[in-house]
């Protein structure tokens, strides 16, 4: 039980870990836009293992990739984590309180709308402070709608893969 | 996962659909139109414009000449002597706070008017 909970732990985290290098590689318009892909393992340790179990993973994916991708305590690095586990804390207490009230994909939106906002008041805070920024949030929040929706689907087709393997 | 979508869900990217549709035209209505560009090349002001005044200006850069043109209170870097050509792809802009650049002939188009601190929208 206790060694199956570490495996599934140590797998998301990997796969998470290699989402978050592969995204790094995608040109985006501008480099802060992600669709956020390595959330979905995060996503999927909440709804297959709970909270404690997801800030583990969101720890582990944010710190290693960081180190591969060489920006380990850069302000990519600073924003990435605070976002990562605040957008994960909202996660884990939302479906804690509301159950099943929101599907993968809600959970998901949810986590990507904290990550974003949480993103800017920390560039607001630590970086540029300068309302100008805010020119930025329309495009953060659709790309962060966007995000939400292939992050939940993903972790959705996730849990539903991990669950039949169980079977088996 | 039989049901990919829930109620909740629907109500919950509406809402999210809102206000990111909203946050556009918030943004929209308050950061107004520019009324004055300055071009800066190499960190000095070399040229003052304005957005309601149409025109074409030539900027001399660091590499080449800087086609600017202004017209119909928006302005846009229309030629320039730089292998990229970042600057002329940004196309026309009319925000205050909103600036073109051409990195290889140093040179800076702000657009200044109703925001207060135009600066740093973009690095």
């Amino acid at each position: 039980m206790q060694a199956g909970r570490l495996t599934t732990i140590a797998l998301l985290a990997a796969v998470g870990t290699a989402l978050f290098v592969a995204e790094s590689y995608v040109p985006m318009p501008m480099p802060f836009l992600k669709i956020g892909l390595a959330n979905a393992s995060s996503v999927v340790a909440l709804l297959l293992l709970g909270p404690s179990a997801m800030m583990t993973v969101t720890g582990i994916r944010i710190v290693a990739g960081s180190i591969l991708v060489g920006s380990l305590f850069g302000p990519g690095f600073i924003l990435s984590c605070s976002a990562g586990l605040v957008s994960a804390l909202v996660m884990s207490a939302v479906k804690k309180l509301t159950g099943n009230l929101f599907s993968v994909i809600g959970i998901s939106l949810i986590g990507s709308f904290v990550h974003v906002i949480t993103q800017i008041l920390v560039v607001f805070l630590l970086y540029v402070k300068s309302p100008s920024i805010l020119y930025l949030l329309p495009l953060l929040f659709f790309t962060a709608i966007a995000g939400g929706l292939v992050v939940g689907w993903v972790a959705g087709r996730m849990v539903g893969l991990m669950n039949t393997l169980r079977l088996h | 996962m039989k049901k990919p979508f829930t109620a909740a869900d629907l109500i919950l990217l509406g809402v999210l659909v809102t206000l990111a549709l909203s946050s556009y035209f918030a943004l929209d209505s308050i950061s107004g139109d520019g009324d004055v560009v300055i071009v800066e090349v190499q960190d000095r002001v070399v040229q003052k414009l304005k957005l309601n005044e149409p025109g074409d200006f030539a900027i001399q850069g660091i590499e080449g000449q800087v086609h600017l043109k202004v017209d119909n209170g928006r302005v846009a870097i229309v030629e320039a002597d730089c292998p990229n050509r970042i600057c002329v792809r940004t196309g026309w802009r009319f925000r205050s706070g909103e600036v073109i650049v051409c990195v290889p002939n140093k040179t800076i188009v702000r657009i200044l008017g109703a925001l207060k601190n135009p600066e740093a929208v973009t690095g």
